[in-house]
């Protein structure tokens, strides 16, 4: 008997190492677990503001509904109340409840309103069944304004497009996250001090853009976008002084607000979230239709609910290629003055309007005959380019192309951009020597044409277009975020100085815009830009797109342009703006649609500026 | 002697603070029970050995009666489905914890005096399981499986020590063993334990709630424990913190020492007991009663031990001196009493 009692000890001392000894790790990391909670402190999203401090993007704390099924003792009723509060099928809502029954946790809505959430209050629910949590919303104060250059933030916080994704680590913070202990009944005992972390909020990121002349130009591409009809268009105004851009815009657009608020291309969250945005879709299918036939520009429709539009989300400034056109054309005469090809006071003999190269037969749009430097580009002479173009020959024409800054990208912080085309040298021929200087046979971005006349205006020297001001914030930014160890995605906007190239001497730039460009407004192509009081440069351009039919160049289908700045004698700002494909517009129209919009906005912005 | 019961003494003392940890309440009421405990105890210890022979018949039919109060609606409390308990005003008690006492009481006292009639009658011997017979069916009718094999146990270490024949063991076992087959086959939930055992030595996370969480909170102890008041298993994860799965706790909190440590106390308790009833006549009242007594009491807490570590299924027995609960702790006292009262030297 005796026996039998110690053999019985030894076998439970033996089972109590066993457990307590030997397989103690499983069982305490079992244990850890099963009371142990982690609770995310969302991290919020940092703001986006303009160059003064407007707010551009921002994150505004809403309440989200939650039930606790397993609580409710009739989900019809309970359904059927909550139904009218938050303007959903009360079926639907009751068989959700329904099918939940077993769960604590159930999100019914999430992002509420104001109104809404007091609405649910006012019904007065059992407490124990329902309640809210806080939850960020991003939203964008501005509507469209500066929507390509923003991109969006969905609901599951990640940036698509824009300074939103270009950024997105740094504008999404890092969630914290707390240890709760719980008990059995899932209540909250006590907060693990030592594993808690806080959540390191996003940053504020500071645009160069300036709120007010991105509205002018927003205007100025909607009245285009009115008469024209185009099936695109950008704007763009950049500082030649510093490479930074104060206006950027592309349409078609899309509102990142309503996308964002009717649900629109976020993802879901979770299964709650699946069924929410399809209850969101059914009420925008209700949305009655008219939109498509209202005068609203393509603009202001509102973006179709699965999703922006794909044509809309593009950011033409970065992401779409054009022939340059004759707005090429300064660029190469910078280029030839500043190898001394030719000279400011010299003449070239435009051969009446149509000249013999090569096999191949270059017109103008009217015949001139001898034509100073200074009318070659006022008057926009193929002739000439291509005399001054067979002057420099292939490599140098190379050269100047890439010397501006083409067939690359220019860095600028948003995701999308593209190289242009600039083909290899060894693939330029006699063609090339012709149709480069008249700006055909290469491809660019508006965004790289810009840059390249900023380098222009602002005497030679090529400046790196730049979004984000490398300011204070960002320097904070950089100091408060973890370094490399934590993964260069971390990184905080570069803070060093613009990238900046030599292009042309500054003499060779000057007498472009001065003497040049300047005559191009006053009695050249560009009229429609000149403005009372101020000295206007720039260059009309309108090049023709190739016709997907004939695979030569169409007489209807052009891409229209003007790029311009003042005063000439300083340049404060560059404008482009672009516009593909005006409905109606004859040739040489790039000074009457693109012109005279550029003139509007370099007037209200240098307004604006205080510019004299 | 005296060993044995300082033994006791301090053991009961220190762990009487285990309860405090759940509830203020059950604390107070444990020093109460303590307190009454140790005045049982007190009184059965002075009593002489010859009034436990005496008596031993009155107590079982005392017994006997009150477990069959119990199986009557109107008197039995129901808890957790099960009718185990008397209640007096504030006051419960469980008759089957008394059984556990007055049961080798009796077989011993009916041994004896068969030893004095030299009876060599089989059938006369095997009769001498009557009280078992009895008594086991009502304590399996509330229903406490777990406490009516207990009682089948201790009754059988009195009938073996007190000298009963090897061949009744076996006639016994013929009977008793397609019985407990039957009922387990009759009650899917008793069936169910046993699985779920098995399932906890298997896959831990199918296992039953209960053992599961009783296993966390060994292993989370570890070595040395997390430390006195500290376990967070038993503040709601672990069901029956203080009565039942009172060991896991200690596991939890104190580790491994105090877990074996507290099998040696019993061990030592053990060993002190029987010597102090070495002395005794081994075919008299007294010894056989004293070991069945002080055997069922270890066995009892090697029980508890053995369900809290999942080697066998859950019984819902408590461990004695140590869990929470006025009747065990009461009956545990006095069995140690009775067996301090036994082992004195008698004259009769």
């Amino acid at each position: 008997m005796v026996l039998v009692l110690a053999v019985a000890g030894l076998v439970l001392v033996a089972r109590l190492v066993q457990l307590q000894a030997i397989e103690r790790e499983r069982f305490a990391r079992q244990a850890n677990r099963q009371r142990s909670d982690i609770e995310t402190l969302p991290a919020r999203p940092g703001d986006i503001v303009d160059r003064r401090g407007r707010l551009l993007a921002t994150t505004i704390t809403r309440q989200s509904l939650y039930v606790d099924p397993s609580r409710i003792d009739d989900p019809a009723a309970f359904a059927a109340k909550l139904a009218g509060a938050l303007d959903l099928d009360a079926t639907e809502l009751a068989e959700r409840l329904s099918a939940a029954r077993s769960r604590r946790f159930l999100w019914v809505r999430r992002r509420l309103d104001d109104d809404t959430t007091d609405a649910v209050r006012a019904l007065e629910l059992p407490s124990d069944t329902w309640g809210f949590r806080e939850e960020y919303l991003r939203r964008y104060p501005q509507g469209v304004l500066a929507a390509h250059v923003l991109g969006l933030r969905g609901i599951d916080n990640r940036g698509r497009g824009g300074i939103e994704q270009r950024f997105d680590d740094l504008l999404r913070g890092r969630d914290g996250r707390r240890v709760l202990i719980r008990d059995a009944r899932g209540r909250a005992v006590e907060v693990r001090d030592e594993a808690t972390t806080a959540p390191l909020q996003g940053r504020t990121i500071v645009l160069s853009l300036d709120l007010v002349v991105q509205l002018f130009v927003e205007e100025q591409l909607d009245a285009i976008v009115a008469e024209w009809q185009p099936i695109g268009a950008c704007g763009i105004v950049m500082e030649p002084s510093t490479g930074r851009i104060v206006a950027m815009a592309s349409r078609p657009v899309f509102n990142p607000d309503p996308a964002l608020a009717e649900g629109g291309r976020q993802t879901a969250e979770g299964s709650e979230q699946e069924t929410e945005r399809g209850e969101r879709r059914q009420a925008e299918r209700g949305r009655p239709e008219a939109d498509t036939d209202s005068p609203l520009p393509t603009a202001y429709r509102r973006p179709p609910t699965v999703g922006v539009e794909s044509a809309a989300w593009k950011n033409l400034a970065t992401a779409a290629v054009y022939e340059p056109g004759s707005t090429f054309k300064p660029l190469i005469v910078a280029w030839a003055l500043d190898r001394e090809t030719v000279s400011p006071d010299e003449t070239i003999d435009c051969e009446s309007g149509a000249w013999r190269m090569g096999r191949r037969l270059l017109h103008d749009h009217h015949s001139y005959g001898e034509l100073s430097l200074t009318d070659i580009i006022a008057r926009s002479s193929n002739i000439g380019m291509a005399k001054i173009g067979q002057r420099l020959t292939n490599t140098e024409l190379y050269r100047a192309t890439m010397a501006f800054g083409f067939g690359r990208r220019t860095g600028i912080e948003l995701p999308g951009e593209v190289d242009g085309l600039v083909r290899p040298l060894s693939q330029w021929n006699s063609y090339s020597t012709g149709s480069v200087p008249m700006g055909q046979e290469i491809a660019v971005t508006p965004l790289q044409l810009v840059a390249a006349h900023a380098a222009l205006a602002g005497g030679g020297r090529w400046i790196a277009p730049r979004l984000v001001l490398a300011d204070v914030d960002a320097v904070e930014a950089a100091v408060s975020f973890p370094g490399p160890a934590e993964g260069p995605h971390m990184r905080a906007p570069d803070a060093a100085a613009p990238l900046v190239s030599p292009t042309v001497s500054a003499e060779a730039a000057r007498w472009v815009v001065e003497e040049a460009m300047t005559a191009v407004v006053e009695r050249g192509t560009g009229k429609p830009a000149q403005l009372p009081g101020r000295r206007v440069f720039g260059k009309t351009g309108t090049a023709q797109k190739i016709d997907p039919e004939t695979g030569g160049y169409s007489k209807t289908r052009s891409v229209c342009s003007f790029v311009g700045g003042a005063p000439a004698e300083a340049p404060r700002l560059v404008v482009l703006v672009l516009v593909d494909e005006p409905r109606g517009a004859s040739e040489a129209a790039g000074g009457r649609v693109a012109a005279a919009a550029v003139g509007r906005i370099l007037d209200r912005a240098l307004d604006y500026l205080g510019e004299p | 002697m005296l060993v044995g019961f300082g033994a006791v003494m301090v053991q009961s003392a220190s762990m009487t603070s285990w309860p405090a940890e759940a509830e203020r309440l059950y604390f107070s009421r444990h020093v109460v029970f303590l307190l009454v405990a140790v005045a049982v105890g007190a009184v059965c210890a002075r009593l002489p050995a010859s009034f436990w022979f005496r008596a031993a018949p009155w107590l079982f039919a005392a017994v006997l009666v009150l477990l069959a109060a119990v199986l009557i609606p109107s008197v039995g409390t129901r808890v957790n489905g099960a009718r185990r308990w008397l209640r007096v005003g504030s006051l419960s008690v469980q008759p089957a914890e008394l059984a556990k006492l007055a049961l080798p009481l009796l077989l011993c006292r009916l041994m004896r005096l068969r030893h004095a009639q030299q009876s060599r009658s089989f059938v006369r011997s095997l009769a001498l399981v009557w009280p078992l017979a009895v008594t086991v069916p009502l304590v399996l009718l509330e229903p406490d499986l777990g406490t009516a094999s207990f009682l089948a146990a201790g009754a059988l270490v009195a009938l073996f020590v007190g000298g009963w024949p090897l061949k009744n063991f076996a006639a016994l076992g013929a009977v008793a063993v397609p019985c407990a087959c039957a009922m387990v086959w009759l009650r899917p939930y008793q069936l169910r334990r046993i699985t779920g055992l098995l399932e906890a030595w298997s896959d831990l996370n199918q296992a039953p709630y209960q053992l599961r969480q009783s296993l966390l909170a060994l292993g989370e102890g570890g070595w040395f424990g997390v430390g006195l008041g500290r376990g967070w298993q038993k503040l709601s994860f672990l069901p029956e913190a203080n009565t039942d799965f009172v060991f896991a706790v200690v596991g939890e909190e104190l580790g491994l020492i105090a877990t074996v440590g507290l099998l040696a106390v019993w061990a030592g308790l053990y060993a002190a007991g029987l010597r102090a009833i070495s002395h005794l006549p081994r075919g008299g009242f007294a010894y056989p009663a004293a070991f069945a007594l002080l055997t069922q009491l270890v066995l009892q807490a090697a029980t508890n031990v053995a369900v809290v570590t999942a080697l066998v299924p859950p019984t819902g027995i408590p461990h004695p001196l140590l869990s929470y609960g006025g009747t065990n702790l009461v009956v545990s006292m006095a069995t140690v009493g009775i067996v301090l009262s036994l082992s004195r030297p008698t004259d009769s």
